[in-house]
């Protein structure tokens, strides 16, 4: 029994990790090293416009993807509906609207590359050399 | 006609979305609707009836808002709310003229009668003056007010410049950054159906103004401070004639105001904040004087043929009768005379409002507590200072139960309290008299119990059910007839984003 529940434990925690295994990518000419996942939030929740100087624009994923469940769980405490729900509140509320949101890595790569101020995520065996990378802190 | 609504709302939540594709999204059209399904229960002679409210079943389409978002780049952003509500917003006069005289020393005699409507766009004649019958100085008209039940009003209008996160400068008509309530005004976002009465019927802070404000946020580690500050014309009133309440005359007519809230990472989120207004309310209404020559006629028989006299003495009656048919005709042939005629504005309420406010949200996982705490200090100015204070308490509890995807049921209890002392002015209270020195209300306040559930079916859509009682207090003076002051209400509200 000890074991069984040793071994469901190791299964959901390696879930949990993989689930959060995203890259943060920002466009090359931004000056930013690194964020902290306070930034983060503030950032994909509307309360920072600022990126490095610039214009934050940040890039969702569709929400059902796997990777933005990860991502938004790590850094908003939020499950994508329960996400969805806060920007329909702050539509509501006059305070902005939700970050745009691209299908593929290869589309945040692409919006990434092309504007200063984006800011997204993707997975690691997409990033490429068109996008900086910075550590999440 | 409805088909052409119900296509016109169709096509907005088409082209409305919360998420979007696209990269550049300059202007975007979103918003919300409820429609509510309400049923009071009160006595034949309950005071709610005089507020409007009634026992018959009523289903209606509450709000319509929309909203129109543009964003040229991303430092500037215009925005309006558009909103139609069934609740009235607007006063309007309509049920004719009062014609009553006054006296030299102001008081008021005797009412004597009714003048016809105007015609729409007609210039109203409120006060004639020069008649020489005796006692009679002058007469005076007043106007009635009716409600307009359904109608469209602008929330907000306004333009910003966003420099970056500290600082950002607004123009236009703003939602009062005040407490929680004021600014969650959308269906969509408020857990109950009513919002509390503070918030709603009594206004403690203005729910909108115009002018500019300042507005940002700065972080202290994970710790999040929100400031707004402004100067603005102050509290808009939505009856016509306080229109020219958003004049300003002198500085001193300006309000200022603004909001201080931290959000602490404590628990699941806690906020704190803290608001401030003070401006001035003057109510004028202006008048056109229309010199009047009413004499008796020369002879007794002419006299007692004018129906002035009779049986040998003077008649009121025919007094009043004769007066009313002479001022209709000067308002007839003589009112449009710019000789005859001149205007005056007369302050009708003038008073130096001070408001401030408290509240606090705290989540603890699925249990949330949300709290206001409201006082607005009015000093008529017309009255040697008198004072009327409105005190407003609320506390809000719910609990999140999460009934699969997208969808969740929240219970949720509330309790307000709204109390007045002095409410013996017209200064804009909610039981006030008038400023001539009719005695105030002998209502002290009141408040509601409030219980319901909120079920979000899906992100953008929730039905809530909630039942609210309230009780009227009178100071103890009706302490027989409690119940004919309170009234219970059981609410149904479809909501929906789009």
């Amino acid at each position: 029994m000890k074991k069984l529940l040793t071994s469901i434990f190791v299964l959901a925690a390696a879930i949990a990790v993989a689930a959060a295994d995203y890259i943060v990518v920002v466009n090359k000419g931004n000056s930013i090293a690194s964020i902290d996942k306070a930034t983060l939030k503030r950032l994909y929740t509307g309360k920072s416009k600022d990126l490095g100087g610039k214009v934050a624009v940040p890039i969702n994923q569709d929400m059902t993807a796997p990777i933005t469940k990860g991502f938004l769980t790590d850094v908003t405490a939020q499950a994508p509906d329960a996400y969805k729900e806060f920007w329909v509140a702050q539509q509501i509320k006059g305070l902005g609207s939700a970050p745009m949101i691209q299908r593929s890595d290869a589309s945040v790569i692409g919006v990434v590359s092309n504007v200063p101020g984006a800011i997204g995520y993707v997975a690691k065996a997409s990033v490429t050399d068109a996008v900086k990378v910075i550590p999440v802190q | 006609m409805k088909m052409c609504r119900t296509a016109a709302i169709a096509a907005i939540c088409m082209c409305g979305s919360v998420f979007a594709q696209e990269q550049d999204r300059k202007f975007e059209v979103y918003g919300f609707a409820d429609l509510n399904i309400t049923k009071y229960w009160m006595e034949d002679n309950a005071a709610f009836r005089g507020l409007r409210y009634d026992d018959k079943l009523r289903v209606d389409l509450s709000h319509v808002n929309t909203y129109f978002d543009f964003r040229p780049n991303g430092n500037t952003r215009a925005m309006v709310e558009l909103s139609f509500q069934g609740d009235p917003v607007a006063n309007r006069s309509t049920a004719g003229t009062t014609v009553y005289t006054v006296s030299q020393g102001g008081a008021v005699n005797t009412v004597i009668g009714t003048l016809p409507l105007p015609a729409a766009g007609e210039t109203k004649v409120s006060e004639t003056q020069g008649t020489t019958l005796e006692g009679n100085s002058k007469i005076r008209a007043l106007e009635g007010i009716v409600y307009d039940w359904g109608s469209f009003s602008i929330e907000r209008a306004w333009m910003e410049v966003q420099f970056n996160d500290k600082a950002n400068l607004l123009a236009g008509k703003f939602i009062t950054p005040a407490g929680v309530w004021n600014v969650d005004h959308g269906s969509p976002v408020i857990l109950t159906v009513k919002q509390p009465f503070q918030t709603g019927l009594v206004s403690i802070f203005p729910k909108s103004q115009i002018g500019i404000m300042e507005r940002g946020r700065g972080y202290i580690g994970d710790v999040d401070l929100d400031y707004s500050a402004y100067l603005s014309t102050g509290r808009i009133h939505n009856t016509d004639e306080t229109r020219n309440s958003l004049l300003i005359e002198t500085p001193k007519d300006l309000a200022v105001g603004g909001n201080l809230s931290v959000n602490f990472p404590v628990a699941s989120g806690l906020k704190i904040g803290a608001s401030g207004f003070s401006g001035m309310q003057k109510q004028e209404y202006r008048q056109r004087i229309v010199k009047v020559d009413i004499t008796k006629p020369a002879t007794d028989a002419a006299n007692e043929a004018a129906g002035l006299v009779a049986t040998g003495k003077l008649d009121p009656t025919g007094i009043a009768s004769y007066i009313q048919t002479k001022v209709g005709e000067y308002v007839a042939t003589q009112a449009l005379n710019p000789d005859n005629h001149s205007y005056d504005d007369v302050m009708k309420a003038q008073a130096r409002e001070n408001v401030f406010g408290v509240d606090a949200v705290l989540d603890v996982k699925k249990f949330s507590l949300q709290t206001e705490f409201n006082q607005q200090r009015i000093k008529n100015q017309l009255k040697n200072d008198s004072l009327t204070k409105t005190t407003g308490f609320y506390g809000l509890a719910s609990y999140k139960i999460p009934m699969g995807e997208n969808a969740r049921l929240t219970p949720y209890v509330m309790y307000e309290r709204v109390m007045q002392e002095g409410a013996d002015n017209n200064a804009g209270t909610f039981m006030s008299g008038s400023n001539t020195g009719t005695p105030g209300s002998v209502l002290e306040g009141f408040q509601t119990y409030v219980g319901g559930v909120n079920l979000r079916l899906f992100t953008n859509f929730i039905i809530k059910a909630e039942y609210s009682y309230a009780d009227v207090l009178t100071q103890g003076i009706y302490k027989d007839h409690e119940t004919v002051f309170d009234a219970g209400a059981l609410n149904i509200q479809f909501s929906m984003a789009f």
